[in-house]
């Protein structure tokens, strides 16, 4: 479930992830060991729940910072995280493209070019899975 | 299932999460795991926070200022705390000084109703 939890922390902006990630994902844990203890109902409730809401905060999150109304640790963190000499700098320039291609495929929601944005979603699709295969080394 | 809305925090009246929070941290400051127990005690069990909640919560808290965050010396490790501001306790007590003229003004207007009945 950990590994669940912390794969939707993936839909969110690289700061908040850098900012919160960990610190939500121990939460999270803590959570489902009390759910669990309260029956099967209420932690199935719970894991669903959390995916939910996961999803919609990972939206939320994207249009504030689209607003540019992000956490200054957010911005440091982020920063701290490209400026880190132990990433490898493919590394580093693929979470770049995806940051900057989730920042064109907004700017064309916001402009109601679907067409566009589509294209753009599907381009970050492509750029994350190469992503996650340099981050595990797979590449 | 709570939702916190994309508006500005400082704008209208506060959401429920944000209402809740902000009267968890009061009297002091708590970290995010006691701050989702805390709110399921003070609504007495009705309000279960998701952790996708809590923290969109928080980071437009710490936006606004009316939070900060800082390193609290735990016995096990260090966790990140949360503890109210003045800009925050100021907010938080505007927002019950509200609440409370609501309340009188629809406890007058019940009774008048009830002495007409």
């Amino acid at each position: 479930m950990k590994r669940l939890y912390r794969a939707l922390l993936w839909l969110f902006p690289p700061g908040y992830r850098l900012a919160f990630g960990d610190e939500m994902t121990a939460v999270f844990e803590a959570l489902a060991r009390d759910r669990r203890r309260r029956g099967k109902a209420v932690y199935l409730e719970f894991l669903l729940t959390e995916s939910i809401t996961l999803i919609a905060g990972a939206v939320l999150e994207w249009i504030e910072k689209a607003a540019g109304r992000e956490y200054p640790a957010d911005v440091a963190a982020a920063r701290r995280a490209e400026t880190d000499v132990s990433v490898p700098a493919e590394i580093i320039e693929a979470r770049q493209r995806v940051t900057t291609l989730v920042s064109l495929m907004t700017d064309a929601i916001s402009r109601y070019d679907y067409k566009r944005a589509r294209f753009y979603s599907l381009a970050e699709e492509r750029e994350r899975r190469r992503l996650r295969a340099l981050e595990t080394g797979q590449a | 299932m709570r939702h916190v809305s994309i508006r500005r925090i400082d704008e209208g009246p506060l959401s429920e999460p944000v209402l809740l929070i902000l009267t968890a941290l009061a009297d002091r400051p708590r970290h995010g795991y006691a701050l989702i127990t805390e709110i399921e005690t003070i609504s007495r069990g009705r309000v279960r926070l998701s952790t996708g909640t809590l923290y969109g919560a928080l980071h437009r808290l710490l936006n606004a200022g009316w939070i900060e965050r800082f390193d609290q010396q735990d016995t096990s490790r260090d966790k990140q705390a949360y503890r109210l501001t003045a800009l925050g306790r100021g907010h938080l007590q505007t927002e019950l000084d509200r609440m409370q003229q609501l309340t009188r003004t629809a406890t007058a207007r019940l009774k008048t109703a009830g002495a007409e009945v």
